[in-house]
Order: C-alpha cells, then structure tokens, then sequence
C-alpha cells in the first residue's frame, strides 16, 4: 500500500463527509426560504384583509405598516404615568433619551434602550447595547429577534405586550 | 420570540472550496505534484465561485440552482481528471463555455417576451437539425447522432430537447390556440413529438427517445384533462415498443441484457457487469480517489460515470449525487409552481422533467434497475453539448425565477 492509496482512501471518509455537509447546508437554507415565503404570505393575506375592512376610508395607497405596545400595569408603569399604548409606525426606538420615538423617563433604562423595525414582512428587535438589558419573553435578547404577536418585552421594570 | 436564524449563504461556498482543494490536491500529488493541476482546479473554483457571487449579488433570482450544479460539476470534474487528464481539462474549457452560455441565455430569456408565439420556429429548427444530422451526421459507436462543424463535434439531439420542451409550452400555455390548416393544436404537438421520435430512431437514440417521451407524457398528464388522450398516446407507445422489441435487433439485445447479463458476460453483458462489478467493489465509503479500477467500464466518462464515482465514492458518494440531483429538481419545480406567466410555468415543468428522467434513465441504467440506454448525466459526464444544453436549460430556469422575484413588470413587457 503506498503513501498516496493511503492518503486517498482517507481522504474518502473527508469528501463523504465535504458532499454531505453540502447538501445538509443547503437543505437548510431552503428550509428557512420557505419559512420566510410562508410568513410573508400569511402577512400579505392579513393585509389584504385589513385593506377589504379600511377601503371606505383609506386615502392613501402608501401604507404604513403599524405595530402596538400594550403597556401592562405594574407600580412603575403606574408611577411614570405611561401610557396605555404606544404605536409604532415602521421603525421606532425605546429609551430615556430625547431623541427617542417612545420616550421614558425611567432611572433604569439606557439612552437608547432597544429598537423596533419592519422589514421584509417581520417586525425585529434589537437591543442597543443597553445596560440592564431587554427581555423578550423572559429571555435576555442578544441578537436580532423576530417578534411574534403577543410577545412580552420587558425593559427596566417595565411590561409591554407586543401586538401587531 | 423567535429567534431570527440568518440563513449562511457562504457555508455551502466554503465546502465547494475545501472540497476543490482537497480534491485537486489529491490529484496533482498523484501525477507526481504537477502544479498545472492545482492552478487548473483553483482555477475552475474561483470561476464556479464567482458565478454563485454574481448570481447572488445581482438578486438574479433562486441561488441554489448554481450552488448545486457547482457541486454535481466538481464531482464530475475530479472524476473525469482522474480517468483522463486530458478530458478534464477540455471539460474545464466546455465548463467555462457553458458559464458564459448560462448568462447569455439568462440575458435573452429575461429580455424576450414573444417565446410563446414561436412554436413553429423551435418546430422547424428542431427538424432541421435532425435533418442535418442525418445527412451530414458521423457514425460515433453505432448511432448517428453526431455533427461536425468546424473540426468541433456535437450532439444536436440535446439542443433539440430544450427545443422540444418550448415547442410543447407553447400550446400548453394556451397562447397557441388557432389551428393550422385545420388540424388543432393539440394533435399538432401530437404529430411533432412522433416525426422529432420518427428522427431519433433513424439515429438509433434510445436514451433521448425515452426522454422526450416521457416529458410529453407528464405534460399530457399535467395540463390535459381526462384521461383519454394520454391512454391513446400510451397505447400508441406500447405498440410502438412491442413492434420495436419484435423487430429491432438492438432493443432486443438490450432488453436481453439487462434481464440476465451474466449469462454474454464476455461480451453483450461486458459494460453493465463491469459497472455492477465496479458499484460493488466500492462498498460504503469508496476505495480513494485513483485506487480503483474504472477503466474496466467502456463508455465510463460519459454514460457510465456514475459507476466510476460509486467505485471510488464509494455508494454514500452516488447516493449523494442522486440527492443533489432531486434537490436540483425540487427547486426547478419550486421555481415552476411559483412563476405566473403560464409559458413559464410550462417550459419550467418541461426543463426539470428532462433533467430529472435525464438522471433517472442513466442511473437506472448503470445499476441495472431499467434497460441501458446511453446518455449522459447532466453536469457530471463528460460531453460538450451535454454541458452547454444543461447550462442553458439551467440559464432559463434561472430567468423564470428571476422574473418571478423581480416582477414580471420590469421583465421584457
């Protein structure tokens, strides 16, 4: 048996291993395409259904994709005077600075504090590097997450109910 | 909550690149570390590599399709560097051409929007090729289905598939509807798809016969209603093969040797025993890349190079390669079911029906599951034509869905 019979038929096992990999690779990124086509259509049907009810008063054709907060009532909420709702018009950012689409005086929140955003059919969620941290259903968010309706976000002690 | 999972579209593009390397690699060390080779390999994957970029840059439509022919094509190609140097390197140069076919099909597929008006175009060129072929065909191991032009031989019988599956698109999208000195178009296609099989026969290709049959019946099955019409064309081929296997020596021989090769082994049963033999010798894993004995197998670097890759693949190998083709046709089917311009939706049916029965008629062959007919394994063997009408037939594919994604407003109309 010389070196490169050896070296070869070693080097077998690694190309079976290489195809394989491959194919579970793409597999995969079909898989999350065709999740991403599902969740889209089921939006577009939502919103079609949300134009059938709005034609007689709808003016506008652009339309502006809107999502809500529901704020839940605990001492904080009650004590900063929040308020009910909040409604996020395409894109918003939460947190105590001034600059901020939703704005809230709390000693435990950051400047800029997490931010909400529409895109492709998804509402996201990104924490902005903030101090104490954002909880999406009690589960510290790290990375970029897709929020679902009903989801928990909480925030410095504060409760809110995502709806779209 | 849900987790947002970012699909890696670079992971699959790394494998393709370590599984060049490693390849190629292996196959300079055994032609005593000639550096050609490795720069040839490197070389195929960057080009292969900067197609996938382009295609996925330029939001040119689904980017599995190129991902997946880059995996069939580098299987192919380590293979055939390994029987014949000399061969893989003119595949290299037909791989280059096809990539270069592949985007200038895309351009004039996505460009063009009167396709559906021109049936009796891919009609009339159909026969003339095969009138040419005929006349001025060359006699390559017992079938007339070669052409010369300019010292370059090529197949024209694989440029009339792609052809054929437009031809019948047209009527079955309903944009041919007027009939022709008053036969309706439906038996038009009829008569079209028996003179391009009446042509074949003269040449003596079973292997495209069966394809293009089998395409024209799963369109009959898919589009017509009733079943009527598909049983009287079925009865028509059924008399037709029993007439054949009564009176053609060859189907005979064929149908002969695929029931019990054993029994000629030294000569009629030679190629599809070699190949069992080689299959078998190859166990799970393969024996190594140049460790084993392909050459016994005639014909292994085009019809039968699916043995040569289940010897030194091993079965987990060919097996893959049969994955990586059902994935190709899911995603042609995939790309079929979601186009809305029905001369699309048809001409995609058609394309992945000849790739799929393609794969399905060649490797059935070499394991002896169905009778042997020659033809080549779209991307993996080796041939020229073969490779150019597969990126071609790739090339439309990619401008369906590319109309698809983008609208079909800013496409031709």
């Amino acid at each position: 048996m010389t070196l490169y019979s050896f070296i070869s038929s070693g080097l077998s096992y690694v190309f079976t291993t290489i195809i394989y990999l491959f194919i579970f690779s793409v597999i995969r990124l079909i898989y999350l395409d065709i999740r991403k086509m599902s969740t889209e259509d089921k939006r577009r049907e939502y919103e079609n259904q949300n134009m059938v009810q709005s034609r007689g008063t709808a003016l506008n054709n652009r339309r502006i994709n809107t999502a809500v907060l529901h704020t839940v009532k605990n001492k904080e909420a009650v004590e900063l005077r929040l308020k009910k709702q909040y409604i996020i018009e395409e894109f918003a950012v939460f947190g105590r600075g001034e600059d901020c689409e939703i704005q809230v005086n709390n000693k435990f929140l950051s400047l800029e504090h997490f931010q909400i955003w529409f895109e492709d059919g998804e509402w996201f969620l990104l924490d902005m590097k903030s101090r104490n941290g954002t909880y999406v259903n009690d589960i510290r968010v790290k990375k970029t997450v897709i929020l679902n309706d009903g989801d928990e976000i909480s925030a410095g002690g504060l409760e809110f109910i995502f709806a779209v | 909550m849900q987790r947002l999972k970012k699909g890696n579209y670079k992971l699959p593009a790394y494998l393709l690149v370590i599984m060049n390397i490693l390849g190629f690699g292996l196959l300079c060390m055994a032609n005593n570390f000639d550096p050609n080779i490795m720069y040839i390999g490197l070389g195929i994957m960057a080009f292969l590599l900067l197609v996938y970029c382009i295609v996925v840059v330029c939001r040119m439509g689904d980017k599995f399709l190129i991902l997946i022919a880059s995996m069939l094509i580098t299987i192919g190609l380590l293979m055939l560097c390994r029987l014949n140097l000399k061969m893989g390197v003119r595949q290299i140069i037909w791989i280059g051409l096809g990539v270069i076919v592949f985007f200038t099909s895309y351009c004039i597929y996505y460009n063009i929007w009167f396709w559906d008006k021109m049936w009796f175009v891919y009609l009339g060129l159909g026969t003339v090729l095969f009138i040419m072929t005929l006349t001025l065909g060359q006699k390559v191991s017992g079938s007339t289905n070669w052409l010369s032009i300019a010292g370059i031989y090529f197949q024209p019988s694989e440029i009339t598939k792609i052809l054929y599956v437009m031809f019948l698109s047209c009527y079955y999208s309903k944009s041919w509807e007027y009939p022709v000195l008053k036969i309706k178009p439906k038996y038009i296609t009829a008569m079209g798809t028996y003179l391009f099989i009446l042509f074949l026969v003269m040449q003596r290709d079973w292997g495209t016969i069966l394809v293009l049959f089998l395409i024209y019946i799963f369109m009959i099955y898919i589009y017509e209603n009733g079943f009527g019409f598909l049983a009287a064309n079925f009865m028509l081929a059924a008399v037709t093969a029993l007439l054949g296997y009564k009176f053609l020596y060859h189907i005979r021989v064929r149908v002969s040797v695929w029931l019990d090769p054993w029994s000629d082994i030294a000569n009629k049963g030679y190629q599809i025993t070699q190949s069992l033999f080689a299959i078998a010798s190859g166990g799970y894993f393969g024996r190594g890349l140049g460790n084993g004995s392909p050459s016994y197998i005639p014909e292994v670097h085009t019809d039968f190079i699916f043995a040569a890759i289940c010897e030194e693949m091993g079965v987990f190998g060919g097996a893959a390669v049969i994955i990586l083709f059902f994935l190709l046709s899911y995603r042609c089917f995939k790309i079929a079911l979601g186009a809305k311009n029905p001369f699309n939706k048809a001409v995609g049916v058609g394309l992945t029906l000849m790739f799929a029965f393609q794969t399905f008629i060649i490797i059935g062959g070499v394991i002896k599951f169905i009778p042997l007919t020659g033809i080549t394994v779209p991307f993996v063997s080796y041939g020229g034509t073969s490779i150019i009408a597969s990126f071609i037939s790739l090339g439309i594919m990619q401008a369906i869905s590319a109309k698809e994604v983008r609208g079909e407003k800013r496409a031709g109309k």
